[in-house]
């Protein structure tokens, strides 16, 4: 049995603890090697993995005949190496956001297409068991027809400076956050929405927006989109209304109503025990990371370049997210 | 056959809707503005139209050869008068007027006159109401009436067999109060729309009951864990244990505060159907097993992932 081998470009924590990881732990695929342009970190990184680290995509590229890439790096770099490795033939899974505005995506989806391979971009929310099966219940039209669906999104603020660095991130917390939602939306919807309204405010002061809020029509169901940098443990929950029932999500719990029947489930799962009065879930071994990235290497190992989000995905949550920058009147890339 | 299905987006509308598309008869759906039709079949033919607008009716009607009514009210007693037998009056009296040979209308097992009405139930009342304008009197059609029991399957839509379900699909051990004390005839949906298949044909006329065998809580109960994931163990007590050991136990847990509840419910002994000896296990068609009714109802509620 052949295994896929995987370049993982950037050596961050989204690299060491996720990718390297679930690449490493899928059966047909291994992680030989990384680009880090950090020296320190990539002698402490090549200590740890074991693997040749890089200073930048070319020299992997050149001295290893990779079948993946996965890119773990800051946005405004996400680009170059895209395409340097398609244009190596390689499989690739982008980290999101997938660029810096929605023409630069356009030209990654462009070089994709002119090569035969597999694209993903690392979409989570979707594989979160609880998504999965509002998916379900929501495809199956059990909530009748769809009214409105509220979506917040309130994460800490992050760690690393480029978030904050307009040229390198692309925006702030509407760049950052959104993605995961509108993936989802989309996967539901099936179509692009109408922005017809959004705002952008500077809670901390910082260089990017750390607050965005966008209204959309998808067809004709409102959807309003809120996020924030503001928590020390983030939130980030789903409310969908339909003219027969109604659902709330997160990662943790999903509960619901149809024709007054109620039901609630814990990453995915019904209760061992439900009292009416007091319940008890089952432990859950859930681990969405890994689960998307195994997905994602399960479509590069059969050549199956229909994954859960390809790079055409990411083009269109690039257009939704420039357009709430345009609607709110501020240039994302750019100073304040 | 054309034929002006009412209710066609409710529980029994869908299934028969699917059963139809099988046989040479053609379903024209009858629904409301307000109806979510996302759920009707691929092509099928819809007619905008209400029980409450006589003009509507006659529109609705007038290039169709059958008419097979299923639309009630069937939880909002408000609307059970006006719905049920206002509404069953103005269609059959619309029908009249209308070129039609075939006229099928969904009852309820205690409308049948072989069978004792609950005097309490106001659905039941609203389709006793119906005997007489169906019975009663001359049509220039041919006339049908289903009475089924407790029907179980698949497209619940409206998760009206769900609460049946639920608590055995969330507990290990099922034991009292998770339920209460109850009995049942089960008939699968199938049996249901197979015979307005019959009674469309001209193969059934008149009254037809749609019954299963009458069965024990226990019986229901097991089966349903039986096709339920999580493998609960369902243990049945005798009534006596829920009279004198779980109704003070819940009446206690109430005065400490820790049941919203008191016991007084748990004493609740439903009747979901039954009918004495005779009548059990009656239908036009070759019945389905009560067992596949609850299999089949446990695994569309797992497809639409409330499992």
């Amino acid at each position: 049995m052949t295994t896929l081998a995987v370049g993982v470009v950037g050596a961050g924590w989204m690299a060491t603890d996720y990718h390297v990881p679930a690449f490493t732990s899928h059966p047909r695929t291994r992680v030989v090697a990384f680009a880090e342009r950090d020296a320190d970190r990539r002698s402490t990184v090549e200590e740890e993995l074991s693997v040749p680290g890089y200073d930048d995509i070319s020299s992997m590229l050149a001295a290893h005949d990779l079948d993946i890439v996965s890119i773990c790096t800051p946005p405004s770099t996400h680009e170059a190496i895209f395409i340097a490795a398609v244009e190596a033939g390689c499989h690739v899974l982008c980290e999101k956001p997938l660029a810096l505005s929605a023409e630069s995506a356009s030209r990654m989806a462009d070089a994709a297409a002119a090569a035969d391979i597999v694209t993903q971009i690392g979409y989570l929310h979707r594989y979160y068991r609880n998504y999965q099966r509002a998916m379900t219940i929501l495809s199956n039209d059990l909530l009748g027809d769809l009214v409105e669906i509220t979506v917040a999104h309130h994460s800490a603020p992050p760690s690393q400076g480029w978030y904050y660095n307009p040229t390198l991130s692309g925006g702030g917390v509407a760049r950052d956050l959104f993605p995961h939602s509108l993936d989802v939306l989309f996967e539901l919807f099936d179509e692009s929405p109408d922005v017809t309204d959004a705002s952008v405010r500077y809670l901390r002061d910082r260089n990017v927006e750390d607050a965005a809020r966008a209204s959309m029509t998808f067809g004709d169901v409102p959807v309003e989109l809120s996020a924030t940098w503001t928590q020390t443990e983030g939130v980030s929950r789903v409310l969908v209304v339909g003219t027969e029932g109604w659902l709330e999500l997160d990662s943790k719990t999903l509960q619901g109503d149809v024709h007054g029947r109620p039901f609630e489930f814990q990453q995915g799962s019904l209760p061992l025990v439900d009292l009416g009065i007091a319940n008890l879930f089952p432990a859950s071994d859930e681990d969405a990371h890994t689960e998307r990235i195994h997905d994602f290497a399960d479509h590069a190992v059969a050549g199956d370049p229909d994954t859960s989000a390809p790079v055409g995905r990411g083009v269109a949550v690039a257009e939704v997210i420039d357009a709430v920058y345009e609607r709110s009147g501020v240039d994302p890339r750019g100073e304040r | 056959m054309r034929v002006l299905v009412t209710g066609a987006t409710g529980f029994i509308g869908l299934n028969l809707l699917a059963a139809l598309e099988e046989t040479d008869h053609e379903p024209v759906a009858m629904v409301r503005p307000s109806s979510t039709t996302t759920r009707l079949p691929d092509g099928v033919d819809t007619v905008e139209a209400d029980l409450s607008d006589t003009d509507s009716l006659t529109t609705a009607l007038a290039d169709v050869e059958g008419v097979v009514h299923l639309a009630a009210a069937v939880y909002d007693t408000a609307s059970m008068a006006t719905v049920n037998t206002s509404g069953t009056e103005r269609l059959v009296e619309a029908a009249t007027r209308g070129d039609i040979d075939r006229f099928v209308f969904l009852s309820t097992i205690g409308a049948h006159p072989e069978v004792p009405a609950d005097a309490e139930s106001t659905y039941q009342q609203s389709k006793v109401a119906s005997e007489e304008l169906l019975f009663g009197r001359e049509h220039p059609f041919e006339v049908a009436a289903i009475y089924p029991t407790y029907i179980f399957g698949p497209r619940d839509y409206r998760l009206t067999r769900y609460e049946h379900v639920r608590p055995i699909a969330t507990n290990r051990v099922l034991v009292p109060p998770l339920y209460t004390d109850a009995k049942y005839n089960i008939v699968h949906v199938d049996d249901v729309v197979g015979t307005v298949g019959r009674c469309l044909d001209g193969e059934a006329t008149g009254r037809q009951l749609v019954t299963g065998p009458n069965l024990t809580n226990g019986q229901v109960l097991k089966a349903i864990a039986r096709h339920t994931p999580g493998k609960c163990r369902v243990v049945t007590v005798p009534y006596g244990a829920i009279r004198w050991g779980v109704k003070p136990a819940m009446d206690l847990l109430h005065r400490v505060g820790i049941s919203p509840v008191p016991g007084e419910g748990f004493l609740e002994r439903g009747d979901f159907g039954t009918v004495r000896p005779a009548l059990t296990e009656q239908a036009p068609v070759d019945q389905r097993p009560w067992e596949a009714a609850l299999s089949e109802t446990v695994e569309w509620y797992e497809a639409v992932g409330l499992l």
